[in-house]
């Protein structure tokens, strides 16, 4: 039952095609939250006690800064099946994921810089989570140079997906290590995310906004993992078949 | 079977004597880096000694970084990795003695001679034995996470410069503990903390990285 | 020894294109395999899937009737490839090369001296290699069949770039394995009328791949 379950996924023509009948969906959610999300935390939501409107960029950055260690994730665990399991499916993913995740990450650090102008005077700062972000970024950025610095995608696909274990194996390590180095060069500076204590009008928001965020992740990755399929079966009977009967 | 260990340590180590250039050049590039510093910077003595830690840390880090490359290339272009590929059983010792030796040649001078540079830095008398143990710790991270690098870039035409991309953010928390550790030192107390880090960075390091390397150099040879 | 190579249904693909399908074939012991074929055809890629090295492909490779890929440490220890390069470093002698190479072959230096004796090269064997000619080159990778006792041999174009004095006691050499029971694989350009040793051919990019008395 699993067997046949996961054939199925690994497949790219079902693949296609079901993802072809989910997507119209899944954007139309994403939309809804994402609009919903933005205009409540953008007009609604109250002004916060210290940093007044500037916090409202956390609509934005809190989401961005999530699904980009998400992304990462997810795109290790792509990895993996993708070497374990040989599917080639799980190796498109990967780069897939990729690019997404570094604009996400990219977009978290615009974000987050301009938090950080009106609420520590300069446009850079070097926090914990800034440098993470950065960090990450770059982590981003070697997965997607080593795939396509191949020209063979196979072993660009393999090569890919062992960095990006390896990333999410020392993720937490980097992050720590960030951590602890902060608060050596810090000292007692403002937070960023001062999580524990914000205001149930402002957070209902935000969730709405990370909800969002996840389906719009997951929009641009079919999306991005069609074109991969698109790309790398352009030759096979199926597809020509399936694109005969569009016309 | 440890015979061909035995065989294979002493093939590399006669290599290596061989091949000395690719151990000088990562201390060359250590050296003349430092020296850059003042020259940028200027000589004020406490402003180099207040970034002497950091400086010579990242310094080491890219020296180590650079001499990375050359551990697989020569086996990639001559045929010898797919034959080590055909010792499954040895695979995992190879590599790790291939590393050591490479640490011996290319790591160590760094570590030996870093005193010295330190002194050029102004560096305090106090914090030198911590930065050649904070590098000497240290080296053997960077070189196991530096052989990942290699083993997936080693059969693109250019290396390079991806190398770089791919392992400086690995790198970051080795540089963290370590520039911490003789910045530490040359307040005056000793960092045994971020020493004991460093130390479990090298054993992880140690145990885990060859067999990331075992997985890239089968991609190598598959091509 | 019952050790007896057999490939079945092996389909073979590099770059995404298929090079070969349906390959379907036993090797017993004391047989030599001549894989034919055009550049490109596939040869080398045959071998290397063989020697584990090549990993995209359908269909079995059975040692001993266990598929390889579940006996891989066992198998390796029974092959010996010989690839396309010569695998020998450069800045090291042919003793030192053959050295390591008699080491995990678990042979003896009187092994490596007798080896390097028969094809020739004893005169120049403690000099660099990369000081010797393309030809006693190809002599020094040839020398280790002299002294490896592994069952089955892959051989990729042995014979390239090789001169008179080395041909002669490759050959024999390659009689004498077949004679105790081990089995060759082989690809060569030149052509298996000089080589006065009795075989079967397999050639490849022929519209139905399977193998010829």
């Amino acid at each position: 039952m699993f067997r046949q379950w996961f054939h199925r996924w690994g497949s790219p023509p079902w693949f296609y095609r079901m993802s072809g009948t989910l997507l119209p969906w899944l954007s139309v959610v994403a939309a809804g939250l994402i609009a919903t999300g933005t205009v409540w935390g953008l007009a609604f939501a109250p002004e916060d006690a210290r940093q007044g409107n500037s916090f409202r960029i956390i609509y934005l950055h809190v989401p961005a800064s999530f699904l980009a260690l998400a992304g990462y994730y997810l795109m290790a665990l792509a990895g993996c099946i993708g070497l374990v399991w040989r599917m080639k499916l799980a190796f498109w993913a990967v780069r897939a994921a990729a690019p997404i995740g570094a604009a996400l990450t990219f977009i978290a650090l615009v974000t987050g810089s301009i938090w950080g102008k009106p609420t520590w005077g300069t446009w850079w700062e070097w926090d914990a989570r800034i440098t993470s972000m950065l960090i990450l970024f770059f982590l981003y950025l070697g997965v997607m140079a080593l795939a396509s610095a191949y020209q063979n995608s196979d072993s660009g696909n393999r090569a890919a997906s062992i960095l990006a274990i390896v990333g999410m194996v020392n993720i937490p390590i980097i992050y720590k290590s960030v951590d602890w180095w902060n608060t050596l060069h810090q000292g007692a500076s403002l937070k960023l995310t001062s999580a524990p204590t914000i205001h149930g009008s402002m957070l209902y928001p935000l969730l709405i906004m990370i909800a969002g965020f996840y389906l719009l992740y997951a929009v641009l990755l079919l999306l991005n993992l069609r074109c991969e399929i698109l790309s790398n079966e352009r030759h096979s009977r199926w597809l020509q078949d399936f694109l005969g009967d569009k016309r | 079977m440890s015979s061909i260990l035995g065989a294979t340590f002493r093939r590399e180590w006669q290599l290596a004597w061989r091949n000395l250039a690719d151990a000088v050049n990562p201390v060359a590039f250590f050296l003349m880096v430092i020296a850059l510093v003042p020259l940028g910077i200027g000589t004020d003595r406490q402003q180099l000694a207040a970034i002497a830690p950091g400086i010579l840390w990242v310094a080491a880090l890219l020296a180590s970084l650079l001499s990375v490359d050359m551990l697989f290339r020569r086996d990639f272009d001559d045929g010898t990795l797919e034959q080590y590929l055909l010792l499954p059983g040895q695979l995992y010792g190879i590599i790790w003695l291939k590393v050591l030796v490479h640490w011996l040649f290319a790591g160590l001078p760094l570590v030996l001679v870093s005193p010295l540079l330190g002194l050029m830095l102004s560096l305090p008398a106090d914090a030198r034995p911590v930065l050649l143990l904070s590098l000497a710790l240290g080296t053997v991270s960077l070189s196991l996470v530096g052989a990942i690098g290699a083993s997936l870039t080693v059969s693109l035409r250019r290396g390079g410069l991806l190398i770089a991309v791919i392992v400086l953010p690995l790198y970051i928390p080795v540089l963290i503990f370590g520039a911490s550790a003789t910045a530490q030192a040359a307040g005056g107390i000793f960092p045994a903390g971020q020493l004991a880090m460093l130390g479990a960075f090298a054993l992880l390091a140690l145990g885990l990285a060859p067999l990331v390397v075992m997985a890239g150099l089968r991609i190598a040879t598959e091509g | 020894m019952n050790h007896q190579l057999q490939l079945h249904g092996l389909r073979c693909f590099r770059s995404q294109q298929r090079l070969f399908s349906g390959i379907d074939l036993t090797l017993s012991p004391g047989e030599l395999l001549h894989v034919a074929g055009e550049n490109g055809s596939g040869k080398t890629t045959l071998l290397r899937i063989i020697a584990g090295l090549h990993r995209d492909y359908s269909g079995e490779v059975r040692w001993c009737g266990t598929d390889v890929r579940q006996q891989w440490p066992g198998f390796a220890r029974d092959l010996l490839y010989l690839g396309h390069q010569p695998a020998l470093k450069a800045q090291l002698s042919a003793r030192e090369n053959l050295g390591w190479y008699a080491a995990c072959a678990g042979a003896s230096v009187e092994a490596v001296d007798s080896a390097l004796a028969a094809l020739g090269i004893h005169a120049k064997a403690d000099l660099p290699c990369h000081q010797l000619s393309a030809g006693q080159q190809r002599r020094i990778v040839l020398a280790r069949l002299m002294f490896s006792r592994q069952p089955l041999w892959l051989l990729d174009e042995p014979f390239t770039a090789i001169d008179v004095k080395g041909f002669a006691p490759v050959v024999d050499c390659l009689r004498q394995h077949l004679a105790r029971g081990g089995m060759v694989m082989m690809t060569t350009h030149h052509g298996m009328d000089s080589i006065d040793l009795p075989h079967r051919t397999l050639a490849l990019g022929s519209p139905s791949t399977r193998s010829a008395a």
